[in-house]
């Protein structure tokens, strides 16, 4: 299934979701990767079904263990590790 | 217009706090005295602390201290102090010498300031020039450099 649209999560959806989205579209840009909507929400508000892929702090990630699709990352505002992840999941489309 | 999130005078040097407890005090209190949200919100961040531990501690350094939208939330507003000595908001977390405090009335009003959040975190100089700080005047600056999207 080809990615179309991400969603980054955190517990109150206001501050480190909200620079991890921005991560995302550098990373994504970064990779040459367009098309791709990035957004930001609270772990409240998602369902697996309102993105093709989440991206989630790893000590938030039991919240997501029924979620097929998402990257968890170690390290919130690390661009290497988040440009590594996104580039593994793209390649595989 | 990052002037309309974040004000001069809300930048602060801070020589040190006593633990996490007054630095997430000393970050809300000038945002709760101007009445861009009430102590309602201060009480909000203690207790989602208590609940899920420092989830405002994105990276070396940083705290983005913040509670929800609903929590007491008048305005939209930012305040930054730099701290001259790091604090622990947790025995094995990183040490903090910068506290952003975010207080947003929704997920996208306050996107220039975390823009300029991003950006400089990005960037070990910009985290050094922030840190090396002696003035309100500097770190604002710095903030209204970075609003950017790069």
């Amino acid at each position: 299934m080809a990615i179309r649209s991400i969603m980054c999560c955190c517990g109150q959806g206001l501050g480190s979701s909200m620079i991890v989205s921005m991560n995302v579209e550098r990373a994504l840009k970064n990779l040459g990767i367009s098309g791709v909507s990035v957004d930001h929400t609270s772990l409240n508000e998602i369902s697996p079904n309102c993105a093709d892929l989440f991206v989630v702090g790893a000590d938030l990630a039991p919240q997501l263990a029924s979620y097929p699709n998402k990257i968890i990352l170690e390290q919130l505002m690390d661009m290497n590790e988040i440009t590594t992840k996104l580039k593994e999941v793209f390649d595989k489309q | 217009m990052i002037s309309e999130l974040l004000k001069k005078e809300n930048c602060f040097i801070k020589e040190s706090v006593e633990d996490w407890k007054e630095a997430i005090h000393v970050a809300c209190q000038p945002m709760i005295e101007q009445g861009y949200c009430t102590p309602e919100y201060e009480q909000a961040v203690f207790e989602s602390t208590e609940k899920f531990g420092p989830y405002y501690v994105l990276c070396e350094n940083l705290a983005l201290i913040h509670a929800s939208a609903h929590a007491g939330v008048n305005e939209t507003q930012m305040a930054v102090t730099v701290l001259k000595n790091p604090i622990k908001f947790s025995p094995d977390g990183y040490d903090v010498r910068i506290l952003v405090t975010l207080v947003a009335k929704d997920s996208h009003s306050h996107m220039e300031g975390i823009v300029a959040v991003s950006n400089i975190f990005s960037d070990e100089e910009k985290v050094k020039t922030l840190l090396n700080a002696n003035d309100g005047e500097t770190i604002y600056r710095i903030f209204a450099d970075n609003v950017d999207s790069q």
